[in-house]
């Protein structure tokens, strides 16, 4: 009798603690909303003919309106711990390759004990902004921001690995401009979303808009505005929208 | 989601209590699995040549860092086909939780399972058993993750979810009280 109420306390502990959370927002919080596309879920394949469906890396970040990099806002796991299967060592600079040489530029200049790396690493991971496992469906982030500054951009990038194409083959040489990290690389290039911010008004509803693509191979961070090689990629999410409640 | 646990929670609940209520049976089965997801020992009441009622613990990866630290809890109902042959095959239904741990947070998330294998028997006696098995996880839990930086304070809500398919093996012997 004391093992069944005993049992039955535990499982009232354990129903309470199944309510479905909700984020709820006070005046001037911002809430930034990912709507996914048809191909935010790709087919990374295992073995045979088997494959699994993948979400995609994901990183949002801020910086100031001369594109000094402030803070990163969210990031998904594996880039954030440099937690990939099946990398032998790669840091994949190519899955972000805008969002890490915007780092490369604050901590190349930043002082020598800090323990943060551009590219994190297992050992230096990220830990400035929330890291998390990619969402499998669209979701919402809420911001109470401190930030004083006059105005900021706001940057979300998105990749998805062994995502090829026509041009991005997974046999494309390194050095050419299709290359993007081999067959265990990301295929086509991570695309950029970005709107600029200015926390001051009353009323902000602002839609980002897709800026173009990163480096195939994430050798630079140079953002480049032909997409017209890119084919799904461009649809890996239908929109990015920021408002202020 | 919410209803789905609730049904996971209570018949987590409705094994626990059928597997204390047959504290008196004359044969206790201790088991031991490794699967893919991690190892787990429990220990089951044989009210019948056929059935079980047991209770488990173990531990488990169910996170990106692939450390073998979730602790779970478990109980379940166990029918045995063709028992009274050498070789049988073993139905279960599990209910417990997962009390995962990764680098940002610790969740409790309940979990159900439907496993089946084949198990053969060993020894004069038959009290050894090992076995293959392979099932079906559902289990799911959203909660919302916080963090504070110098542009404010984030928040955003996390899911977890269990993986959903387990293989493994298995070793079980059976404990049969002695009669004064």
């Amino acid at each position: 009798m004391r093992t069944t109420r005993t049992i039955c306390l535990l499982m009232s502990f354990l129903l309470i603690n199944c309510q479905i959370p909700v984020l709820s927002y006070s005046t001037d919080d911002l809430e930034i909303v990912i709507e996914t596309g048809s191909h935010w879920l790709h087919d990374y394949p295992l073995i045979l003919e088997l494959s699994k469906k993948n979400p995609p890396q994901l990183a949002i970040w801020v910086t100031d309106l001369d594109t000094n990099y402030l803070t990163t806002i969210f990031c998904t796991h594996k880039i954030a711990r440099c937690a990939w299967q099946s990398n032998s060592g790669n840091l994949r600079k190519e899955a972000l390759p805008f969002w890490i040489h915007c780092r490369e530029k604050k901590f190349l200049n930043s002082d020598s004990n800090s323990t943060e790396t551009a590219i994190p690493t297992k050992s230096h991971p990220l830990t400035d902004g929330i890291t998390a496992a990619s969402p499998e469906k669209g979701f919402s982030i809420k911001i109470n921001s401190n930030y004083t500054g006059s105005g900021f951009l706001l940057f979300a990038e998105l990749n998805h690995s062994t995502d090829f194409n026509d041009y991005y083959q997974k046999n494309s040489s390194p050095g050419t401009d299709a290359y993007s990290g081999g067959s265990e690389g990301s295929g086509q290039p991570a695309v950029l979303f970005s709107c600029e911010l200015d926390l001051s008004r009353d009323e902000l509803e602002v839609k980002l808009e897709l800026s173009g693509h990163s480096s195939p191979d994430g050798n630079d961070g140079n953002l480049y505005t032909d997409m017209e090689r890119l084919t799904t990629a461009k649809s890996i999410v239908s929109s990015i929208t920021v408002k202020k409640h | 989601m919410i209803k789905i646990n609730r049904v996971l929670i209570t018949l987590l609940a409705v094994f626990s209590i059928c597997a204390a209520n047959n504290l008196s049976t004359n044969c206790i089965r201790i088991k031991s699995s490794i699967f893919n997801k991690g190892v787990d020992i429990s220990g089951a009441f044989v009210p019948h040549d056929n059935l079980l009622f047991g209770l488990g613990l173990g531990l488990s990866s169910n996170f990106i860092e692939s450390a073998w630290n979730d602790f779970t809890m478990k109980s379940m109902f166990t029918y045995l086909f063709n028992n009274s042959k050498k070789v049988n095959f073993p139905v279960t239904v599990e209910a417990g939780f997962i009390a995962g741990k990764n680098y940002d947070y610790h969740i409790i998330a309940p979990y159900a399972a439907v496993n089946s294998g084949i198990e053969i028997k060993l020894g004069k006696n038959h009290k050894n058993r090992i076995g293959i098995w392979s099932g079906y996880r559902y289990g799911k839990r959203s909660f919302i993750v916080n963090h504070k930086n110098q542009f404010g304070d984030i928040s955003y809500i996390e899911n977890f979810k269990v993986f959903p398919f387990a293989f493994g093996i298995s070793y079980s012997y059976d404990i049969h009280p002695r009669t004064p």
